[in-house]
């Protein structure tokens, strides 16, 4: 018998991706905007454009890159304690250093300044001798040992030799975060080879002839970004007022990664970006982010990127009400401490509405170090000068464009699942995530009806759905847990509060304020859920920030009208919720993405067959062969009669 | 590799009750489009995902609708410009996808993309005027309007997989309901084909197996319908099992099932030969009867007779199953869930698989006998959280304290006292997909 054709035999060798020209690249670029992971990879050109497939696809503004550029991540505003002072060294220049394989598969790596190691996967990195820095954060030998995530996706932190005789130590480590691997294929081959089991993680060098064809960059901080951050760095340790930094950039021009080397430069070795999509966060950070955002998430209880406060735009753009998306900044910075200086990672939005926003949240939130990210346009950058004369400007060039492994909805699914997946183990302060698919996670049962409802109404930011269909819309969809003050449980509702100037809020005007009393302003669909219906002016006002806050965010499992429960999976330990059992909460929907992920985990972890022989709502087999292929005929004529 | 599409209608069910509200006008409901149109807008919209066809169709007949209705204030250019929204928004979806998908630098002109999947140009024509010059005239408009709607049918509302059973699309209502009645009525005919073949001696003539032959089809396209979420198996079985078509009827305890076997047989050995999803279908649907009865009694009839079928069901689906790999593993399920339900009968199933099979005595007589034991200890602990991992099942409570509580409820929802509060955690982890109360 002849032998069996491999894959690769049969399909002809993959396209080597390490070396891209300018052309591909773009290209690359430009594709990896648009092919979801889940959709099926058309090959033939001629079926590209048949009318039935096109009909199929969803139009929801993802396929014209360049005009409704609004995909905005939230607003993370960052508080760093006072720092000590940091010099940070020239760019570093080549060289491997020395390498020791230890018998546990660590590494001992021994660098001259300048100097630099890289490394792909998950490891604690510990500095035995001299100095070395990574991610912008410096580590010293009294610097506990840091978890480092470096997945392929993402640009590799570098770790930089910063005086000769540095000797640092890269350590295997319990991965915790691979269990995701098992339940969504986004998160599959991106750490590193399989065929070691002694190490999690390997050197860069090896995974470049990596059969996932990643192509892997590191992750360079080039001299001009060196001196800005420097200069930050002496402005925030000299100066006793307050300091607040911007990074201003169009999308991908690298605002969050420098944000996170700020970070990991002001504050001495530590790590955090923080929620999922469509929220805004409050984190105080103590430790050095060294991984992309979604391996470090922050919650209440972390002890290292704590949670402060947190408000929700339900959406992944503030298109549809940026006055609310300010107020919620501004609000969300009122509760910074002001001794330590705050990092806000604005959206990349940055024509149209979104320099308009920018100029706002410049203004609104005392905005006193603006990072100007190359390319941008002149006219925004004038405004934002005229706007905030107080404040200093620095200027960045162009970063190199990179293509990306992941566009930016799977990115968000990425942060999203991880999101839910972590939890936070009371004796290590490492996060952990659990590897249980989602749908058999054990829901909260919440009472929406009746004498014990605890959730006071269900929100709908942006479009409202037909309250005939509120059910259908909320059933398996993303909602986010907001919790009201109590006292003000009244006015919440209330339209036109955010649009006030928030810094009179102190006052007592809460009081005489003419809100309609909000058990009138509900109605109830013939499920008996609660809802607000909009006004004849359109969208439903939004919750005022000075009176909720976003507790996290939530999975609606099912729907028991029966009983009238909500069934929710939500990120929340026991005792968090536990504490929210006796206060007002509101559902808030909005435009979160369909939680795609969540639908298929248990379908990954369990193989290929099994589970699709039951009703799974919402989600189809597509063969790998069919459909395309098979005739059609066509039925009725339409409009019959 | 399988793939998976995620939508947002429920099951492809509800897409071709949406279908058929939208595209047949003559229905006696006046309100069915507008609910369609709701719905898809409304909800489907906003869950994401949404085919541009359906909503390209949505929009096109709300316009449309908002012609129809009465409204005294409607202006002229009201009108002009809802039917001119719908329609700018329906061409330029259809092309920028198509560019999009091309993956070119220099991306083809709107007119070159229409021209290539088939759009009339005439659309591209009208959408370019609608734009960039004067509002076309209402008479142009709704012209257009009807010509898409029978464009976007052609090339995606008339090529969804249906059910091939005759006149349930024309009534526009696909639902289990209309499935279940043809099962129902196949089924029956079956029953008394072989009956009266086996009354008047007849049941091996030619003409008789020409009979069955017509059932066997008959069953076989049912089988087929909705098989992209294999809905037609499922309700196959349903009927079938639960309307007690496999017991013969005046049955005592302890008769034999043979008759019952010989006038079912040609029929099932035949489709489970065809269609290799249906014999766990069915060893499932009687393993459910089995457990899902509220006691098990060593009395029952009924469950006698599913018992026996069950093992036959396993017996035959080894014998005839095209697909080899099926059958080990569902003794082995049937076994588990034997090991899980102890009674009387599942009992009885459970000896007889292991009598018959010596590698399931190795995997499971441990277990099975342990099983034995707990049915028949008088103290019992609720291990709830511990119970609930290990398998899917409603309720995995030992029989003899199932029997004081009510049985096949969820243990979650049992007590009354817990409702007064307004959250707590569910018992169980679940087992069914998102969506899906467990």
């Amino acid at each position: 018998m002849a032998p069996k054709r491999n894959a690769q035999e049969a399909f002809g060798k993959p396209v080597d991706q390490t070396q891209l020209s300018a052309f591909a690249a773009a290209r690359l670029a430009k594709h990896s905007n648009h092919v979801p992971a889940y959709e099926v990879p058309l090959e033939d050109r001629e079926l590209l454009l048949d009318a039935t497939l096109l009909a199929r696809v969803p139009y929801d503004g993802s396929h014209e890159g360049t005009t409704s550029d609004v995909e905005s991540e939230p607003v993370d505003a960052v508080a760093v304690p006072k720092p000590k002072p940091i010099t940070i060294a020239r760019l570093p220049t080549s060289g491997k250093g020395v390498v020791k394989e230890g018998p546990d598969g660590r590494l001992t790596v021994t660098l001259r300044n300048n100097e630099t190691a890289t490394y792909v996967g998950e490891y604690d990195l510990r500095v035995l001798d001299g100095i070395a820095s990574i991610y912008g954060a410096v580590l010293v030998p009294t610097s506990s040992p840091r978890r480092v995530y470096a997945p392929s996706t993402h640009a590799l932190p570098v770790i930089i030799g910063r005086r000769d005789g540095t000797v640092v130590e890269v350590l295997h480590v319990e991965s915790t975060i691979r269990v995701l691997d098992k339940l969504s294929p986004l998160f599959r081959n991106i750490w590193r080879r399989e065929d070691d089991p002694k190490r999690t993680f390997q050197t860069s060098e090896h995974t470049a002839d990596d059969e996932s064809q990643h192509s892997l960059l590191s992750l360079e901080v080039d001299q001009r970004t060196e001196t800005v951050l420097s200069r930050l760095a002496m402005e925030v340790e000299s100066t006793a007022r307050l300091t607040r930094i911007l990074a201003v950039g169009a999308k991908s021009s690298g605002k969050s990664t420098f944000n996170r080397i700020l970070c990991n430069a002001l504050i001495n070795p530590g790590q955090p970006e923080f929620g999922p999509a469509g929220q805004l966060s409050l984190v105080e950070v103590t430790a050095p982010m060294l991984g992309p955002p979604f391996t470090h998430p922050a919650s209440a209880r972390s002890p290292e990127y704590r949670l402060l406060r947190a408000h929700t735009i339900a959406a992944t753009s503030f298109k549809d009400d940026p006055k609310h998306y300010v107020a919620c900044a501004t609000e969300l910075v009122q509760h910074a401490d002001r001794q330590y200086p705050l990092v806000v990672n604005s959206c990349g939005w940055v024509n149209g509405l979104g320099a308009s926003v920018l100029q706002d949240l410049t203004q609104a939130l005392n905005i006193t170090q603006v990072v100007l990210l190359e390319p941008l346009d002149a006219a925004l950058t004038a405004t934002l000068q005229t706007a905030c004369s107080d404040a200093t400007f620095h200027r960045l060039p162009r970063q190199p464009v990179r293509p990306t492994a992941r566009t930016p909805a799977e990115s968000r699914s990425m942060q999203t699942m991880a999101y839910f997946h972590h939890r936070v183990a009371k004796a290590t302060s490492e996060p952990r995530w659990s590897s249980k698919a989602i749908s058999s996670r054990r829901p909260w049962l919440v009472s929406y009806d009746g004498p014990h409802a605890v959730i006071q109404a269900v929100m709908s930011y942006g479009t409202s759905p037909h309250p005939d269909f509120l059910a259908e819309t909320l059933d398996g969809s993303l909602v986010a847990l907001v919790r009201l003050d109590t006292e003000y449980q009244r006015e919440v509702f209330s339209p036109s509060h955010h649009t006030a100037t928030l810094d009179s809020s102190t006052d007592g005007n809460s009081e005489s304020a003419s809100a309609t009393p909000s058990s009138s302003l509900i109605k109830r669909t013939k499920d008996g859920l609660p809802y607000i219906p909009p006004p004849p002016s359109g969208a439903t006002a939004p919750l005022d920030p000075r009176f909720s806050d976003c507790v996290s965010l939530a999975l609606v499992r099912a729907i028991d009208t029966q009983n009238k429960l909500l069934h929710l999976v939500t990120p929340l330990s026991e005792s968090q919720v536990a504490a929210l059992m006796d206060q007002p909460l509101v559902i808030v929907r909005g435009s979160f993405d369909t939680p795609e992920w969540a639908y298929l985990e248990d379908l990954h972890l369990n193989g290929r067959e099994a589970g699709m022989e039951a009703e799974r709502p919402w989600v189809s087999r597509t063969e790998a062969v069919g459909i395309e292929g098979a005739v059609w005929r066509l039925r009725h004529p339409p409009l019959a009669g | 590799m399988p793939r998976y599409t995620i939508h947002p209608w429920r099951t492809h069910t509800d897409l071709l009750t949406v279908r058929a509200q939208l595209y047949h006008v003559d229905t006696p409901a006046p309100d069915a489009r507008r609910h369609a149109v709701d719905r898809i807008l409304s909800c489907w919209k906003l869950r994401g995902n949404l085919p541009h066809a359906v909503e390209s169709t949505a929009l096109l007949i709300d316009a449309q609708l908002h012609h129809q209705s009465q409204n005294a204030d409607r202006s002229d250019f009201a009108l002009r410009a809802v039917y001119t929204a719908a329609f700018t928004r329906f061409v330029t979806g259809f092309c920028d996808i198509g560019r999009s998908r091309e993956g070119l630098l220099q991306p083809s002109s709107m007119l070159d993309v229409a021209k290539r999947i088939g759009m009339p140009v005439r659309f591209v024509g009208l959408r370019h005027e609608a734009v960039h010059e004067e509002l076309p005239s209402l008479g142009r408009l709704v012209g257009a309007v009807q010509e898409a709607l029978r464009w976007l049918w052609e090339v995606y509302w008339s090529r969804l997989e249906v059910s091939d059973l005759n006149g349930v699309e024309g009534n526009g209502k696909v639902d289990d309901g209309e499935v279940e009645n043809e099962v129902r009525r196949v089924l029956k005919a079956f029953r008394s084909s072989r009956r009266d073949a086996f009354r008047t001696n007849r049941q091996r003539a030619a003409e008789h197996q020409s009979e069955v032959e017509a059932f066997v089809e008959a069953c076989g396209r049912i089988l087929d319908s909705n098989s992209r979420d294999r809905r037609g198996v499922g309700m196959f079985v349903k009927v079938l099992v639960d309307e007690r078509f496999l017991v013969p009827s005046g049955r005592s305890l302890g008769d034999s099932m043979d008759g019952a076997f010989t006038l079912w047989d040609p029929l099932l050995s035949r489709l489970v030969e065809s269609h290799h999803t249906l014999p766990a279908a069915l060893v499932q649907r009687l393993q459910a009867q089995l457990t899902e009865s509220t006691v098990q009694s060593s009395k029952d009839v009924t469950s006698e007779a599913f018992a026996l079928w069950l093992l036959h069901a396993l017996e035959f689906s080894n014998t005839y199953a095209a697909h080899g790999s099926t059958d080990a593993s569902l003794q082995a399920a049937t076994l588990r869930t034997c090991c899980l339900y102890p009674g009387h009968w599942t009992t009885m199933v459970g000896q007889r698989l292991l009598d018959r099979d010596a590698e399931l005595i190795a995997d499971y007589q441990a277990l099975f006998e342990a099983s034995l034991l707990v049915a028949n200890s008088e103290v019992m602990e609720e291990d709830t959280e511990v119970g609930a991992a290990i398998d899917c099942g409603p309720s995995e409570l030992p029989i003899s304290t199932r029997d004081e509580l009510v049985a096949a409820k969820p243990l979650a929802l049992l007590d009354d006292s817990t409702a007064a509060v307004g959250w707590r955690r569910a018992l169980f982890a679940p087992c069914v997909p998102i969506g899906i109360v467990a």
